[in-house]
């Protein structure tokens, strides 16, 4: 069998088993080989859901799981770490408030000097189909068969900005916290959150000293955790939160 | 905490190369179990003997071993940058059946997997759970009568549509793909059992609920050897010891438990007993599964009570 992922030579090839391959050149342009018998939507799946995160990889940026969104008040981005269902939501509720969103699920972070910057991502915000239908936002792609989210159309920043703050939410680390939020000191708790939201593939691709150079520039800026005690709360009383916490950051600047 | 990164590591370009190394530990330790049939205390009994010291000091002992799912779609992200959410679900299957031989572990840890899904093939006949990459392959099976009661339970429905899913030929679970996990082939009870004693795949060690409830030492002394795993028999009685049902009853009654269904207020851990359906199900319940489930249930020792 072929190998899903060669990143042995110079030009990567991410292949997927029935629709195609994705050719990374080493300066991060994409170029697609489709199997024969690939459907009609298989190039935009695989660039969008593969091959971008890997260009993203091979120009230098780490790839964190979770969204980064630009908020309207300062220009400047937050990163919001996490995964799932809650992430899903709360960039919707954000998106509702008139934040742009630069990157969803897999959010790239490049480095200049010691400020961390967001990259835009072209891949749309997919969500699940009920949260669609309550959004509000039209519905760009639609669900291929059963089991797959769909593409909403949400205010978009595609120009690389700098990341002021970021959000952690608990769900990936499985931490029975008994705080409902809190901001958290700089630190080694700080760097600690920001490695756990970073796939493993970053370090075998960059090397650590690249992946940690990025952590630490995200772990100086201000950070807030929601703990598993909010999970009560749904996703507008967390926007909202998020919103006012950076009211309080920008007024303290 | 330790440094984040080792002195002296490599550069990326190092890294690279070790990517298409051959990388088949056959390392996986795959628990499959159709849901309710006791992968949960196996995988605590598991994380007791083999993971308690990583954890940090006053952790609630209510942590089931680290025991990746197949169907995780998230290992992807991580190994592999993929996003799979706008894919379909056969293409996920062919992802993970290329995917599990290209693993990147290290080779004297064995990786407990937990699975409830049936052994099958993706579309191009490569197996989900590749010969190449298994170190062992567990099969825990219970009799499907308090299956029926524990999956009414945890999943909040009736015993008559419990016993209707469970007969259900090729039951699927539908992805989630805000979740991470992918679709699962479970299958009917029987199916089940059959995909993974007809395969000729992976070699299987196959357990009996009622008898790991029973004589839990002699059972588990058994599985550990035939994985290759030296665990005394003291270290093993400890780890019963610490997993008795009613221990893990109050502990979930303190501070919960993160595997419990959203759908079972009063809890994940019910009863945990062999025969306890003879209290729960009705005499037409019991039929219809004594009746789907015949053959299978007659090989492994579940008697029929109701006459064929």
């Amino acid at each position: 069998m072929t190998d899903v992922l060669e990143l042995g030579s110079d030009v990567w090839r991410a292949h997927a088993p029935g629709l195609g391959t994705v050719l990374i050149d080493p300066d991060g342009s994409l170029a697609v080989d489709l199997d024969a018998q690939a459907h009609a939507a298989a190039e935009s799946v695989l660039v969008e859901n593969w091959g971008e995160p890997l260009s993203c990889l091979r120009r230098g940026r780490v790839l964190v799981a979770g969204a980064t969104l630009r908020d309207p008040l300062t220009g400047d981005a937050v990163l919001i770490g996490g995964s799932g269902k809650e992430l899903a939501a709360i960039v919707v509720a954000l998106a509702q408030r008139s934040w742009e969103t630069l990157a969803d699920y897999l959010a790239p972070v490049g480095l200049q000097g010691s400020i961390a910057l967001a990259a835009p991502r072209s891949a749309g915000v997919i969500v699940g189909q009920k949260l669609a239908l309550r959004s509000g936002f039209a519905v760009t792609s639609g669900p291929r068969d059963e089991t797959t989210g769909v593409v909403i159309d949400v205010p978009r920043c595609r120009r690389e900005i700098e990341i002021s703050s970021t959000v952690l939410l608990s769900d990936l680390l499985r931490e029975p916290w008994s705080t409902i939020e809190s901001d958290l000191p700089a630190g080694l708790d700080r760097v600690r959150f920001i490695q756990s939201l970073l796939p493993g593939i970053n370090h075998r691709i960059l090397g650590e000293r690249t992946v940690f150079a990025i952590t630490a520039a995200l772990a100086q800026r201000p950070m807030l955790r929601f703990g598993s005690a909010t999970e009560g709360l749904d996703a507008d009383a967390l926007a909202e939160r998020i919103v006012g916490w950076r009211r309080g950051e920008a007024g303290d600047e | 905490m330790p440094m984040p990164w080792p002195s002296g590591s490599s550069a990326g370009g190092e890294a690279r190369l070790e990517m298409n190394e051959p990388l088949h530990y056959r390392n996986n330790v795959w628990l499959a179990s159709y849901p309710k049939s006791g992968n949960t205390w196996f995988r605590l009994i598991w994380g007791y003997l083999f993971e308690v010291d990583e954890r940090p000091a006053g952790a609630s002992f209510i942590s089931p071993a680290r025991s990746p799912q197949p169907a995780q779609t998230l290992s992807m992200v991580d190994e592999l940058a993929l996003d799979p959410r706008r894919f379909r679900s056969g293409e996920i299957d062919s992802f993970r059946a290329q995917f599990e031989l290209r693993q990147v572990s290290e080779p004297s840890l064995p990786i407990l997997r937990k699975t409830h899904e049936s052994y099958h093939c993706d579309a191009q006949g490569h197996p989900l759970f590749p010969a190449e990459a298994t170190l062992a392959t567990i099969l825990i099976v219970r009799d499907p009568r308090d299956v029926a009661c524990s999956w009414a339970h945890h999943f909040g429905q009736t015993l008559d549509r419990a016993v209707v899913d469970i007969c259900t030929p090729d039951l699927t679970w539908k992805s989630n793909p805000m979740s991470g996990l992918g679709q699962q082939t479970v299958g009917s009870w029987s199916e089940h059992f059959r995909s993974w004693k007809d395969q000729s795949g992976v070699v299987v060690q196959l357990i009996r609920y009622e008898d790991l409830l029973a004589e839990p030492i002699a059972v588990l002394s058994r599985v550990f050897a035939g994985i290759g795993l030296d665990v005394s028999m003291a270290r093993i009685e400890q780890a019963i010891a610490a997993t008795q049902f009613d221990k893990l009853q109050r502990r979930e009654a303190e501070v919960g438990f993160h595997e419990a269904s959203i759908r079972a207020p009063s809890g994940f851990f019910r009863r945990g007993q062999a025969g306890g359906w003879r209290d729960d199900l009705s005499e037409a319940n019991v039929m219809r599964i004594e009746e789907a489930h015949h053959d299978a249930m007659t090989e492994l020792g579940y008697q029929p009570m109701v006459g064929i």
